[in-house]
């Protein structure tokens, strides 16, 4: 009996692959610790549909170990095989997998590529007892007077030939100004960004007209007295990203050419900019005071 | 059929669908990276399209242009080229051309794990 391992990682991509023998599949099952007794409730909820690491995907090529299904995913210290979901006693089963070098090697994943694993691993969503898509409360939401309303209707006009949505970028909907241009921040003022991070962008988007929310906040938010508020994150030395936030309470955002959502991507409606899922966008910079008039894109 | 890649004489340039607010890293490619994707798209099988789920944020997918407007579009284990409004669909469940595409990108122009993926 040997197992193929699949790192679930990728969404675009291929998973990368692994295969163990008889010997190494029957350490990988004896290490898992599965105790079918502790079971879980609704364990891996959404996890196929996350972006980023989604654990490790088992396939049982021959006779099925353990009472386990055929194919079944690990993620953290959870098991879910079919409908059944079970706590085990091992986590972190990707640095035991990736130290097998020989293994590593004839899979072809390359040292960056286990590093990647590695790293978003070590760093994925452990999976819960609760569904990560459930509907917020709309106690805590901050509803602004002064935000612009979500319609993403307007934004996402592919049906009539896509000149908005494929010429406009997430700074331009953050700002809520069109300019069919993919605006970049400084361009209009000048003040090209430096660099692709925080302290960089920074210059560039105040040239632009962009406020600084102050105080910054550590926690709460509050509504500015005049303008919007959107948010910068950035991808560190790769590329930005805005958010902003809707009259409704709910922060929506319009990742580069596709459509205006306001769902993270893990899926859910987006509360808080700083605790939204932003895939590879790691670092949360600041909000920021959109005040029309005041504002050119270019 | 289609008309995609009747001729492998106009040049091709390629763009990776990866981020939000700087433009798509866009690169052209050589004359023999040409003729193997080329290669490559006529192996491909014909397919039902599929609808391709694309991540919100970060890598969903690439794609090539050539001067005669053909554009051929990798994600999800699916290769479109769309020449003239005439759409072609390919199946190529091993990424085979996506990969290829990726693999051709200058040094430094797109993220490295991206590159790394397309190797492995």
């Amino acid at each position: 009996m040997s197992l193929k391992i699949i790192f679930d990682i990728f969404s675009g991509r291929p998973n990368p692959e692994m295969m163990l023998n008889d010997k190494d599949a029957k350490a990988f099952l004896d290490q898992l610790g599965l105790d079918k007794t502790k079971t879980v409730a609704d364990a891996h909820a959404n996890v196929e549909t996350r972006l980023g690491y989604r654990g490790i995907i088992v396939e049982q090529l021959g006779a099925a170990q353990l009472g386990l299904g055929a194919r079944f995913r690990i993620q953290g210290n959870q098991l879910k095989s079919g409908e059944d979901a079970f706590r085990i006693a091992s986590a972190s089963l990707e640095n035991g997998l990736l130290a097998k070098t020989a293994n590593v090697s004839a899979a072809g994943i390359s040292s960056e590529l286990a590093a990647l694993i590695r790293s978003e691993a070590s760093a994925a969503p452990a999976a819960s007892g609760a569904s990560t898509a459930s509907a917020p409360s709309t106690a805590a939401l901050l509803k602004c007077a002064t935000a612009p309303i979500y319609e993403p209707a307007w934004w996402n006009d592919t049906a009539t030939g896509g000149v908005r949505q494929y010429h406009n970028n997430c700074y331009n909907y953050a700002c809520n100004y069109r300019t069919d241009t993919y605006a970049q921040p400084g361009r209009a003022s000048g003040t090209s960004f430096t660099s692709i991070s925080c302290s960089g962008m920074r210059p560039a988007v105040q040239g632009d007209g962009l406020a600084s929310y102050s105080p910054n906040p550590v926690v709460g938010l509050q509504c500015p007295g005049k303008g919007e508020l959107a948010a910068m994150v950035v991808w560190p030395n790769w590329d930005f990203h805005w958010y902003r936030l809707g009259n409704d309470g709910f922060w929506s955002h319009k990742p580069g050419s596709n459509p205006v959502t306001n769902l993270d991507d893990s899926g859910n409606v987006i509360t808080d900019p700083r605790t939204a899922n932003r895939g590879r966008y790691t670092e949360f910079c600041s909000f920021m005071v959109v005040m029309h008039g005041h504002v050119f894109l270019k | 059929m289609g008309t995609c890649f009747s001729s492998d004489a106009t040049r091709l340039r390629a763009t990776a669908h990866v981020f939000s607010g700087r433009e798509d890293p866009s690169w052209e490619l050589t004359r023999a990276d040409a003729l193997h994707l080329a290669e490559l798209w006529r192996a491909l099988p014909p397919s039902r399209p599929k609808r391709i789920a694309v991540s919100a944020l970060g890598y969903r997918g690439c794609s090539v242009a050539n001067e005669r407007g053909e554009r051929w579009t990798a994600a999800g284990g699916q290769v479109t080229c769309d020449a003239a409004g005439a759409v072609d669909v390919r199946a190529d469940p091993e990424r085979r051309f996506e990969r290829a595409v990726l693999a051709t990108a200058p040094p430094g122009l797109i993220p490295g794990d991206l590159l790394a993926a397309s190797r492995s």
